[in-house]
Parts: structure tokens; sequence; C-alpha cells
């Protein structure tokens, strides 16, 4: 078979050649006839007639063996193309629409398909992924997984026999890295000395830990790099292994850079360094009290181990079941209850994994409706098309040429459009792709949403157009081509008024503008509310305020040193030209990470919910918060048992009363109110007025966690983006290994807060332009269809002396009755759903009259304009050639 | 091939046939047919070229340029052995072909 098609391929290639050669064969035949016959007594002239007619004609004959040797649909094919690519040129509008809308159904799946494909489908870049194994805890009440363990449980679960090797590690780790440029906080992973060796991914410099050396406290410290650290830090210095750079203000060695994807084999967590177990005591931001390895309540790890040759994940599962029961008998105090659960690396959790697969499938769902709606559209635009050019193809049928070859060329152009379409949907999956990518969720530790390319949904996007157009364009062509032809026009003649008000392509075109109508409707809230947010009062003067985020838990500070250290940092940035107050606090306002507790005033009331803040002197100074009665706390001045509050919390607990002075029981403590605050938006911008307990910085200060750090905070003249270069020279005078994170204004701070609102005016307006599109492609081509199959009647009418205008009002009637009706169905769905969209708006009624009205106003004019083209189109008709239409 | 004288398939086996008598060029095969079917086939003889080429596309004989008995260029043509082994299928698939139509037509 092979053979056969390379030397068809030889055969083709020297066409020319073999073609001449057989001329010669056929004219030496005839020849050698013509000089039989004459021998037989014939005249020349009659013997050369004869031998021809007996050959027959060597023309058709050469034909017919060209054909053996050059495939005839490969011909056939290159001819359809170059005719469908003349075609397209020829109506760019009518292309780009209908690229378009294919570009938006595929390029909608795709990308739903690569975030599946990313999430669901990943494999680590380890050596041999399929038998690493991540192992977490199992809570045997409730069926949950993925919980921490403890580091004795660890090393009972290290005997498993299913296992080479285990390792177990902590993968949230923040360090500070100094050395080469400022220093910054970057999030590392501890792990066991044999993490590399159990993992195995691939270095692009050095090795992993020595797994015989880095366990032990007191060995040489070391880390391993990742590629992207090792890029954007060092500059991909390649002479790095070797060096000693500082963590956390303490020497460690760099012995080797992984190679570029590989990240730990967290699911979603991505690790800039690693570090081992015996580098444990210089992490003083790892507190889990006391002894981390020798305490079983201490549940603070994760594990992976990779698969012995022969054991599976079932096997491995049924042997640490025991191991947990084991566990739960001899240690009933700390691990009843407790079991193991052990997955392949790199996977969501399963219950998030159920999640994500639900949520796909609806996604997915959704875009293939999407789909189908826009091939929907582009069959109509495409049978608008083919009616026009119904006469070329009756010619064309009527001289001979067959219908498959016709169907054939018709799908050629559509799938040419389709393919055209599937490549511009493959851009848009990829932007999409991008752009989730860079989406800055508003949390403290890197979140991997970066999707990489990947050729199956290459692949995918290709196949869908293929199927995309397939479908759009099958109906079309069979129906142009269909071998009765006046037959086929009578029976779909419809007369204005007659035609079937409710037929399918109607109703899909008012359902298409109904769900475009929702999410413009969405849309337009959405960005009303945003609008509207930035008009909230917050409660604090938030322009000319920079923060930003320190830990010097880090650095492994003493109680005493760290007070130093702020005091320290405090009073120089306090000091610089320019800066009006400065403070330092637990956390800022708004930076949606903190602690919440529960005060209970009357214990026959419910208890009210306050948010927990430590905060130096100035603080409300420099957030501009509004002082209302009594006064800060004052620098030098202890004050461990005072407490100022907000007015939400005075309105909540105390309504009524004066506060100042009076002394309230929080947990065992007694505190006394210092002052009263106005309230400030504390947690989200569209929140009810929560209630503040703002404590004085204690000695030994610690931020709300290793997340946030303490937040230094400026009030600043002018830009305080500009005072960031010389906060950072202040605070490395203090000390030069100090991180500086999350620097940012609070303006910034406070449109993050506004991520969910933003994100979903985005989401929203996207889906909403998208909406407007295929639907305004849809009416556009229903009524270019119903116009071109009603060519005859409005020829009729035109001719009885329906003026310009009148043929013009006939096809806008009924463009817009249909635009009509879908609008009127979506506004009564936005309406329906405005108590869901309600908790997301701030400011804004769901029932906002402004966008109630512009949204129908808007969408009915671009549905105006998309009649009016058919409908100049037919008022154009010149009646006599539309007559003789058929 | 002519289309209303043969079965499809047959000018291809007969061709075959023909050459299993040893090398030859497209002249001698047409007369070689012509005088074995004694005149009743009416093929036109053009139609052989196409089946040659088929036939060599297939790989079931092999052309080469040579010289005819009178001392002209010619290409010439002779079985290969996947020809020969498609020529005895083909006879047998023939011969079971032609038995049935026999049968149902009365004749056998």
């Amino acid at each position: 078979m092979l053979r056969r098609w390379q030397r068809r391929l030889r055969y083709w290639l020297h066409g020319e050649d073999r073609a001449r050669l057989l001329r010669e064969e056929m004219e030496l035949h005839l020849e050698m006839k013509t000089q039989e016959l004459m021998e037989e007594g014939m005249t020349e002239r009659d013997a050369r007639h004869a031998a021809r007619r007996q050959f027959g004609n060597p023309t058709a004959r050469q034909e017919e063996s060209r054909e053996t040797w050059t495939a005839r649909w490969l011909s056939d094919l290159l001819q359809d193309a170059t005719f469908a690519a003349r075609t397209i040129r020829k109506q760019p509008g009518f292309a780009a629409l209908a690229v378009l809308s294919a570009a938006l159904g595929i390029g909608a799946c795709s990308l739903v398909f690569s975030i599946a494909n990313f999430a669901l489908f990943r494999t680590l870049p380890v050596h041999d992924p399929s038998r690493l194994a991540t192992v977490s805890g199992r809570d045997l009440r409730s069926g949950r997984t993925g919980r921490s363990m403890a580091y004795p449980d660890f090393a009972d679960l290290r005997q498993a026999l299913s296992f080479q090797g285990m390792t177990a590690y902590f993968a949230f780790m923040p360090a500070s890295i100094s050395g080469r440029g400022e220093p910054q906080r970057y999030w590392g992973t501890l792990a066991t000395a044999n993490y590399f060796d159990v993992v195995r991914p691939v270095f692009v410099l050095g090795r992993g830990f020595d797994a015989t050396r880095d366990d032990r406290p007191g060995e040489s410290p070391v880390m391993v790099l990742s590629y992207p650290l090792w890029q954007s830090r060092f500059g991909g210095d390649r002479g790095i292994v070797g060096e000693t750079i500082e963590l956390n203000g303490r020497k460690a060695t760099v012995v080797g850079v992984t190679g570029q994807g590989f990240r730990g084999v967290e699911a979603m967590f991505l690790s800039d360094f690693w570090i081992p177990f015996s580098m444990i005591d210089s992490l003083a931001a790892v507190d889990m009290g006391g002894d981390r390895l020798g305490n079983r309540y201490s549940q603070w790890l994760s594990a992976a181990g990779r698969l012995r040759n022969g054991a599976s994940l079932q096997s491995a599962a049924a042997e640490l079941d025991v191991i947990g029961k084991r566990l739960s008998i001899a240690w009933p105090a700390s691990n009843n209850d407790r079991g193991f659960y052990v997955e392949r690396a790199g996977q969501l959790n399963p219950g998030i994994r159920r999640m994500v697969v639900v949520f796909f499938v609806l996604l997915l769902s959704v875009s293939v409706l999407v789909l189908c709606t826009a091939c929907a559209n582009v069959a109509n635009l495409l049978l608008a098309r083919t009616s026009a050019r119904q006469k070329e193809i009756a010619t064309r049928l009527a001289i001979g040429a067959g219908r498959g070859r016709l169907v054939r060329q018709l799908l050629t152009e559509s799938a040419m459009l389709a393919l055209m379409g599937g490549v511009a949907g493959d851009a848009l999956a990829q932007a999409g792709a991008a752009a989730m990518g860079r989406l800055r969720v508003p949390l403290s530790f890197p979140v991997d949403f970066s999707i990489p390319l990947d050729y199956r949904v290459m692949i995918f996007s290709l196949a869908l157009s293929a199927l995309t157009g397939m479908v759009f364009g099958l109906a079309p062509a069979l129906r142009a081509t269909r071998p009765d032809l006046t037959g086929a026009l009578k029976e779909d003649r419809a007369f204005f008024g007659q035609g079937r008000r409710f037929g399918l392509r109607n109703i899909l075109v008012v359902v298409q503008v109904a769900i475009c109508m929702v999410l413009l409707v969405c849309s337009g809230l959405f960005l009303r509310s945003l609008h509207s947010a930035g008009n909230i009062d917050l409660g604090l003067a938030h322009r000319n305020i920079l923060l930003m985020g320190f830990d010097p838990s880090l650095n492994a500070y003493s109680a005493n040193d760290t007070r130093r250290v702020l005091d320290a940092i405090l009073a120089s940035a306090s000091s610089l030209p320019g800066v009006e107050s400065a403070t330092i606090a637990s956390g800022a306002p708004l930076d949606m990470e903190g602690t919440q507790d529960m005060f209970t005033a009357d214990p026959r009331k419910s208890p009210v919910h306050v948010d927990l803040y430590s905060v130096a002197p100035h603080f409300f100074e420099t957030f501009g918060i509004r002082m209302i009665a009594g006064e800060d706390f004052r620098p030098g001045i202890p004050a461990d048992d005072a407490v100022i509050v907000n007015q939400a919390f005075a309105n909540q607990a105390f309504p009524g009363e004066d506060l100042i002075g009076r002394r309230i029981g929080f947990y065992r403590r007694t505190l006394h109110i210092a002052a009263v605050v106005a309230t400030a938006k504390s947690r989200t911008v569209g929140e009810e007025p929560h209630a503040c307990f703002y404590f004085p910085m204690a000695k030994e200060a610690r931020g709300n966690d290793s997340l946030t750090g303490i937040t230094l905070a400026l009030r600043t003249r002018g830009n305080p983006a500009g005072y960031a270069a010389a906060v950072r020279q202040a605070v490395r005078k203090v000390d030069p290994a100090l991180a500086l994170f999350n620097v940012r204004t609070m303006d910034a701070q406070i449109s993050q807060a506004l991520f969910v609102p933003r994100v979903s005016a985005a989401l929203f307006g996207l889906a909403g332009l998208m909406g407007l599109l295929i639907s305004t492609v849809g009416i556009y081509g229903v009524i270019s269809f119903s116009v071109a199959r009603q060519t005859k009647d409005i020829g009729i009418r035109v001719a009885l002396g329906a003026r310009r205008g009148q043929v013009v009002g006939m096809v806008l009637r009924q463009g817009l009755t249909l635009t009509v009706a879908g609008s009127a169905i979506g506004m009564a769905a936005a309406l329906a759903l405005s108590r869901i969209t309600a908790s997301l708006l701030y400011g804004v009624s769901p029932t906002d009259s402004l966008t109630f009205l512009a949204v129908p106003a808007a969408l009915l004019t671009i549905a105006t304009v998309a009649c009016l083209v058919p409908a100049r189109r037919a008022a154009a008709l010149d009646p006599i050639r539309a007559l003789r239409c058929e | 091939m002519g289309k209303n004288d043969l079965f499809p398939g047959t000018l291809d086996m007969m061709v075959l046939k023909t050459l299993t008598r040893g090398t030859m060029h497209g002249y001698a095969i047409a007369q070689l047919l012509k005088q074995l079917s004694e005149d009743v086939l009416q093929v036109e003889e053009g139609s052989l070229y196409p089946a040659l080429q088929r036939l060599e596309l297939n790989g079931w004989i092999e052309g080469e340029w040579g010289v005819s008995a009178n001392n002209r260029r010619a290409r010439m043509y002779k079985l290969t052995p996947a020809g020969r082994k498609t020529l005895a299928s083909e006879t047998a698939r023939y011969r079971q072909m032609t038995g049935a139509i026999a049968r149902v037509m009365g004749m056998a």
C-alpha cells in the first residue's frame, strides 16, 4: 500500500515527463497499426483513419491515464480551495462575520477545554510522574482529605512497604532572601533531605539535597532554587551553584536549580526555593509551638512518596489504612479518627476536584451552546448567501455539474471559514488563558493560574472547527443544490405576514437576544456598581497613603530586638521629608486578611463580631479615620489594657452609651476603652459597618499571620508611590536583611478590594459583548435569509408600486419584532435574577433604571442597524431582475 | 476501458494473462488480445493504455524502455511476481463468477 503511494507520488512529481512518454507510446501504437493496415492493402490515408477509429480518443485516454497517478480528489480539492478562497475574498464582510462568530464559539470551548485540561489532566514535570503520590491526612469523621500531618506520623508512614521513599514538606514558608539586590520575600518549601530523591525533578544546574547529610541539624545550610527565582533574582547566572546567599539573614549555599516547569508537588501552590529540615530552626516564621518534630498534635506537614515497583495507589492506600488504624490505637488522644489518603501527585484535592469537574461540565455546556448558536447563525448567513447564488448554482447544475461535487465545493468554503474561525478561536482562547495568568488574585502568596500552551488544546480547536464547518455548512449546501429548484423555492415561499412566525430560526434569534439582554444588563449593573463603589464613603482618607509589609519574625529576632527594630523603622520612616505621619499595624483596612473574634456584651444577646487590629500610635491620623471621642495611644506610654473601638462597635454592643473610660471584659482580660473612632471599611468595600477593636501594638509584635507580616503605613505629601525607594533605604539602614513586600498605595489596595466586582464586571462585560455580537449576527442572518427568500415577493410589491420606504419598513418590522420579543424576555429574566445579583452590587439597585433603559435602547439600535443592511438591499431590488430571479 | 463492452476489471485481468507469455509492448498486447479473442471483443485499443498505467501503479507489471522487433524505441512491459499472484486470484474469482452467472442463466 505504502509502495503504491510512493509510486503515485513519484508519477505525480514526474507527471509531465510521464505524459510525454505516454503520448509517444500511443503514437507508436497508431503508427504500427497504420503500417499493418497499409500492408493489408489500404491507402495510407484510410489506414491512418482506421487506426484512429480503433484506438478511440487519444486525449481522453491520456486524461484517464493521468488520473491513475494524480489522485483526482486532490486536484479537485485544490480547485475547490482556490474557488472558495476567491468567493470569500469577494465578500469580506460576510467572511468576517462568519469567521468571528465561529471564532467566538470555538474560542469559548477551547478556553474552557484548556483550563480543564490543565486543572484535571496535568502531569508534574518529574521522573515517572505516575509513580509519585502525595499522602495527606484524612479526617475519618468528615471524610475530608488533604489534611496536614504531624512529623511523628510521617516517621511512621515512612515505614510503609508500598513506597521506595517518602518525603515530608511544608510548602507555605515565607523567607526573605537578600544579597544581590533588594531583600525580598519569597515562598518556599521546607522538606526532608530525601525530597529530591523521591520527587526527582530535572535539574538545570547542580543537584538536590544530600539525603545522607542535609537532614541533620547543624549541617552547613543549603538551598535549591526554582528556575523562575534563578532567572528573576540571579539573572540566570550559571555560577550560582556553590555561592552563598542570605536567607532570613542567615547564610545558605545554593546547591542546585530545578528545571523550568517544576514548582513543587502541590497542584496550585508555587515554590520559589527548597531548603532541608536541618534549617528548621532558622525559620521562626513557622511557629508551630514547641517541639515541631516530636509533637503528634502539631500537624503541619504534607508528604509525597514514590511507589515501589509493583505497588499501586490502591495497595498503598490499603497499607496506609492499616498504619492509620495502628496509630489511632497507639495514640488515641492525637490520632483518633485520623486516617491517611494517597493520590497521584499534582492533583487537586478530590473534594475540590469534584467541584471543578462539575464547574467545567457546566462551563463547557454553556460554551457548546454558544458554539451551536454561532453555527446556527453562520448557517443562516450561508443560507442567505446561497439563496442569492441560486441562479449560479442552478446554471452549473444544468450544465451538468455533479451535485456531490457542488456540495463539496460549498462545504470547502464553509470548512475554510470554520478553519479560519478555529485559528482565530485558538488565538482568542490563548489570549484568554494569558489574561487569566496575569490575573492578580488578592492573596499574599503566589497562586498559579497561568495555563501553559498545550498541543492537545490546538488539536481540540482544529477538530472543533472541522466539525463546526460541517455543521454550519452542510444544511445550506444540501439545500442550495436541491435538484428540484423551482419546487424547493415554491414550497418555501412565504409572503409577508405568512412566514412561519414560530419557526425554529426565529425562536433561536429570540432566545439569543434574551440571553444577550440578561448578560448586558448584568454587566451594566456591575459597571454602575463599580462606579458607585468608587464613591462609597470608606470612612478613611485613602489618598496619599503608602503601605508595605515586612516580617521581622522571618529574621528570628527576639521580642526585644523586634521592638527595637519596629521603633527604629517607624522613627526613620516618619522622619523622611514629605511624610506627614507614619504608623505600623498588624494590618491595614481592606487588606482582606485579618483576625476576627466575638465579643459578648450581654449573654442574652447575640455576640458582636469584631475585627482585631494591633496598631502603633498615629494609626488613625495616618489612615484619616476620624477620632470621635477620647485619645489615641501615645508613643512611649504603655497601655496594655487599653483598647480603641469604632462607632459600629458602640452602636452594636452598647447603643446610646458613653464608652470613654468604660471597662469591658474580653475573654479573661479587662479592657478599658480609650477612644471611639469613626467606622471605616474593614474587610470589603461593600460591607455593612464592621465592629473593630484597635489594640496597642504589643511588645511581642507580630503581624496577623506570617502571610501579611506587619504593615508599615505612611501618609505622604504628593504621590505616595514616589516614597517607596526612600522608605526602602531607611529600612535597609535599620536592617539590611529585612525584606519589604507588598509595597502598594492605599488606592491600589482599594481597587484590589474591588476584585470581585471588577472581575465580575469584566466577565459579564465580555460575555455580554460576545452575546451582542452573536445575536447581532443572528438577527442579521435571519433577516438576510428571509429577504433572500422573498426576493420575488418584494419584486412584485415594488412592481405594484410599493415605495422603497415601505419595503425597508416591512423588513425592519420583521427584525425588530424578534428583537423586542427577545428583549422583553431578557428584561424579565434579568429582573428575576436581580435578587441574586443584589448581593454583589455596591450602591446600585438591582433594578437600576438607568441600566434597564440604556441597555435595551442600545440593543435595539444595534438590531436596527443589523436589519437595515438587508432591508436596504431589499429596497434596492430591481423589480424586473427580482421577478426573473427564479 | 470501453464502457459497455467488458465487465469491469476484465481488461486488466486479460492484460496480465497476456503478459504471462513474455515481455511485450502495448501494440503487441493489443494484437494478441484481438487474436486470442478471435476479434469478438471490440475493445477500443486506446483503453489499453490507462489500464497499463493502472497495473503499473499497483506494481503488478513493470514497464521499461526497450527496442521492438522492428528496431523502434518502445516501452516493454513484463509481469512482476505480485502481478502473477494477482492474476492467479483474479482468475479464480473470474472462474467462480462466470460459473455462477452461467448457472443462473441456465447454461451450466
